[in-house]
């Protein structure tokens, strides 16, 4: 188990959003949160990155516990997040945000490796190099995002609503990104709205409504769960 | 994290307060026979005109001083001493209005000495209402044409009353130069200078050339010092500018070539020094006194210096140059207090109104002050009473420091 | 017209004064996204380190600058943990309120220590140099020489190394800049120590064509502000092209409007927050 979280509880703006939840991550695994805006989604990965506190339970990386390790401590131990709505640099170049993911790799051989893996994911990047980031499509920025994430030298990326505002062409090239890391042997955790793409990459499923697990298992179980087709995949059906 | 602010705020209120005790806490002693008067001073204690006001605070307090140990002044059965509080407008308007009016109303200060423009020119009226004696070394003529009952006088020869003799003075000494600018501040005090000047070229046939105003706080004279050279002045006239200033302007004429007389007020060369190196206040004319035995300066002022030196407080400790003259501006009051035998400012005034009354003038030897004169009375008509006449020195600077020129004495 | 060289003359140090100021203070407001009011009172305590050092123990004059770095640095990590740090959540308004407080405990504290008169520096260089028809004062060289040395190590700074880097991540997104493993924290401090060294720095360079008082600094923080708003919070290059403009438009203004010349800088400005609000090199 490469990450334990362990009856997490979450204050956010003063109420409890995140109520006892627990959930874990094997090496090697896609794992996914699936959930509703406002259940608290956003909340447990901001907590796991440690930009908020837990008011209790416990995380475990590896044989560590983090949950009361800085952020900048936690990005070093191999946890990297490709945080909701991107928060690329925009007034940096590509490469700019590239190298600024790259702050903790003081090695230069090291950095140009990481370059060239993220080059070969998103080819599209090495077009647009010194181009200002700010300047590029929503799906580059995403791109960009999750490339900036892969320059910490991760051990887990943590991925919050990478569909979030995309076409839904955007949404299967990020999608079929996702499949291709994950099948380069990547261990990453997944948090969508959007629980058709979720389910359809995920190893693992876990449903998250107002702060609390309320089910999870493999994906294929989940996606033919009644309960899950009527309130998550109910577009689907109807078309 | 409202524990910070808080106590960030207890401290600032700590400083503020530390800061209150060290500019000017008062207290008087009340004993049946003796009593103590306070002298309210507010003058520029901060800032570039701060060598005139540090000046002030040091000459009134030794001339109380001086007063005390001369054995004060006994009415009756009551033996009265004198006490400076001295408050800092920083040459500000609205610090300096403040000032007056706290002590006016709060503090119950009877005699004053004001300095700046505005704030005395603001509140003589209500001085006059309150029965505050008030000596003032405003430059602005308004100051003086006050109903012939206010209670504020000039006791400094203001610039319009010493102007003709020290144009005059230049024309003689320095036939060659022909032309003057004035260099001045953009306010009241500026306007006396420039109207003065004016009416003194035209006096004593030098040409006049366009002024040059400045803003109060300017840091970069060039773009002032680059015009007026335009006009190719032989005389520059920076009187009534803060020491600072004439300091700087003195540095950017001399780094802009200027070979021509760069005249000033009551500046002292040491503080010029300081600013801006020798040979840029080399052959400058100021009013200051340079303080040299011989001739007809006093000793008294001759062993002011000294005295500031050796003087505690934390605004001592050093000499400043125009000590002397508020010393002696300080003279004439407590003057007036002993000849009127009173500590009612009525009764002061009353002395300082007689016709034919003379003061002491501490500064020269056997120095008499008077008010009004042929000269004052001729500028400010029925009120030239409330101008002092004395004598008054004109310096050169010679190797960085002050020498005389001549010293002149009003008809 | 003979004047016109010399008012370009004038332009240029006079602009360099207000680059020299403005750099720091924007560097600070563009990251923090605060107004630091006890800015000219880092550059005041720069002055005062000069004449402690040139002026009263006669020391040489590059020891100045070293000796200024260290001790306003320190004021200025003083800030950042004492003030900004704490309230970094809390808008702007309050730790703006802070520094102004600060502003007047450190005049305070330099008029109880040092007196309020105006203490004298030497100057760097002395004498002038003439161009044609102009004079160029010599002191205003250091000025001039300082102040792009300044600004060019500055430029490179933050735009060549990873610190920078860093430092311009933090500005744009904090929360993004900590998830790339960056310590918000001590990157702070890094940004206090470079505004603190270019305030120290400026504030060497301006006594020395100047004098040093307890005011000296608070004369130059409205300049400063109307340097960093004209060419764009926070940006760099907007503080080199705000001080030029300002320079040359003070420097004419007051040649030839002379004392209406405020007004005319002031207006000017207005008019450039009309038509371009984020500043002549600001971005949205």
């Amino acid at each position: 188990m490469l990450l334990g979280v362990k009856d997490l509880k979450v204050n956010y703006k003063k109420v409890e959003a995140v109520k006892g939840v627990s959930f874990s991550v094997d090496e090697g695994t896609l794992v996914s949160i699936i959930g509703a805006n406002g259940a608290g989604k956003s909340t447990i990965l901001k907590t796991l990155s440690g930009l908020l506190r837990a008011t209790s339970g416990e995380i475990w990386f590896g044989d560590k516990r983090i949950d009361k390790t800085a952020v900048d401590k936690i990005v070093k131990m191999g946890i990297a997040q490709v945080p909701a709505g991107r928060r690329i640099f925009p007034q940096l170049s590509v490469l700019e945000n590239l190298q600024a993911g790259a702050y903790t790799i003081s090695k230069r051989s090291e950095v140009n490796a990481l370059l060239a893996e993220v080059y070969q994911h998103f080819p599209r990047m090495k077009e647009r190099l010194n181009q200002r980031a700010g300047s590029l499509s929503g799906g580059e920025q995403q791109m960009l995002a999750i490339g900036r994430a892969m320059m910490t030298k991760p051990k887990l990326l943590v991925m919050d609503e990478p569909s979030l505002g995309l076409s839904p062409i955007m949404v299967n090239e990020i999608g079929s990104i996702i499949k291709t890391m994950k099948e380069a042997g990547r261990t990453i955790l997944l948090v969508e709205q959007n629980a058709k793409l979720a389910l359809k990459l995920a190893d693992h499923t876990y449903v998250l409504e107002l702060g609390k697990v309320v089910l999870e298992g493999k994906s294929e179980d989940i996606m033919n769960n009644p309960i899950v087709k009527k309130a998550y995949l109910g577009a689907t059906e109807s078309s | 994290m409202k524990k910070g602010l808080c106590s960030f705020l207890i401290l600032l209120l700590a400083v503020t307060l530390l800061a209150g005790l060290v500019t000017g806490c008062s207290s008087s002693t009340t004993a049946s026979k003796e009593q103590v008067i306070t002298i309210g001073v507010d003058t520029p204690l901060t800032g570039g005109a701060a060598p005139w006001g540090l000046s002030e605070m040091h000459g009134v307090t030794l001339a109380a001083d001086d007063f005390n140990s001369a054995g004060g002044l006994t009415i009756g059965d009551t033996h009265y001493t004198l006490k400076v509080e001295a408050l800092d407008d920083a040459y500000d308007t609205a610090k300096a209005t403040n000032n007056i009016n706290q002590m006016a109303y709060t503090d119950g200060v009877k005699f004053m000495f004001t300095f700046q423009t505005e704030g005395s020119l603001a509140l003589a009226p209500t001085l006059t209402n309150m029965k505050i004696l008030n000596f003032t070394v405003v430059n602005d003529d308004r100051i003086i044409a006050q109903p012939a009952d206010a209670y504020t006088y000039r006791t400094y020869m203001g610039f319009s009353v010493q102007a003709n003799d020290y144009l005059a003075w230049m024309k003689k000494t320095y036939p060659n130069d022909k032309s003057i600018a004035v260099l001045t501040t953009n306010d009241t005090n500026g306007n006396v200078t420039e109207a003065s000047t004016k009416a003194a070229a035209a006096a004593a046939g030098l040409t006049y050339l366009a002024p040059v105003f400045y803003d109060t706080g300017t840091a970069d004279f060039s773009p002032f010092v680059t015009k007026i050279l335009n006009e190719k002045p032989d005389i520059i006239l920076t009187i009534g500018d803060p020491t600072g200033d004439v300091g700087l302007i003195a540095k950017t004429l001399n780094g802009m070539g200027f070979k021509g007389i760069h005249a000033t007020g009551i500046v002292g060369a040491a503080d010029l020094l300081k600013i801006a190196g020798q040979a840029p206040i080399e052959g400058m004319l100021t009013l200051n006194m340079p303080l040299i035995p011989g001739g007809q300066v006093s000793s008294a002022v001759l062993g002011l210096p000294a005295r500031e030196v050796a003087h505690s407080g934390s605004a001592w400790g050093t000499a400043y140059c125009c000590t002397w003259d508020f010393y002696s501006e300080a003279g004439i009051m407590f003057d007036a207090m002993k000849q009127a035998k009173s500590v009612d400012p009525t009764v002061v005034k009353a002395k300082i109104d007689q016709s034919g009354a003379k003061f002491n003038y501490a500064a020269i030897n056997n120095g008499i002050a008077t008010f009004g004169s042929p000269a004052s009375n001729a500028i400010f008509g029925a009120n030239g009473g409330h101008q002092v006449t004395n004598s008054w020195p004109i310096d050169i600077i010679k190797n960085g420091k002050d020498t005389i020129g001549t010293i002149i004495t009003p008809k | 017209m003979a004047q016109i060289f010399q008012v370009i003359v004038n332009a240029l140090s006079l602009s360099l004064i207000y680059i020299l100021f403005a750099t720091g203070l924007t560097l600070i407001m563009g990251i923090f996204d605060v107004c630091n009011f006890a800015y000219g009172e880092f550059v005041m305590v720069g002055g005062i380190a000069t004449y402690l050092i040139v002026a009263k123990s006669g020391l040489p004059y590059i020891v100045a600058p070293f000796a200024a770095m260290i001790i306003v640095s320190l004021i200025g990590i003083i800030f950042e943990k004492g003030i900004f740090y704490p309230m970094r959540n809390r808008g702007g308004l309050e730790p703006a309120l802070a520094t102004f407080g600060s502003s007047t405990i450190m005049q305070t504290a330099v008029l109880i220590l040092f007196g309020g008169m105006p203490l004298g520096v030497p100057s760097i260089m002395s004498g002038q140099f003439k161009i044609g028809s102009a004079y160029f004062p010599m002191d205003r060289l250091p000025i001039i020489i300082g102040g792009f040395l300044m600004i060019t190590l500055l430029f490179l700074f933050v735009q060549k190394t990873k610190l920078g880097l860093a430092i311009r991540a933090l500005q744009q997104d904090q929360d993004a800049a900590a998830l790339q493993g960056m310590n918000i924290a001590s990157i702070r401090v890094v940004v206090w120590v470079v505004a603190s060294c270019l305030a120290a720095v400026a504030g060497v360079l301006l006594s020395s064509i100047s004098y040093v008082s307890p005011t000296m600094g608070s004369g130059y923080l409205l300049k400063g502000f109307a340097v960093v708003i004209m060419g764009g919070l926070g940006s760099i290059p907007g503080a080199l092209v705000g001080g030029f403009v300002l320079g040359f438009v003070d420097s004419f203004g007051q040649t030839y409007l002379g004392s209406y010349s405020y007004m005319f800088a002031f207006a000017f400005i207005m008019l450039v927050l009309i038509v371009r609000p984020q500043g002549l090199m600001g971005k949205r």
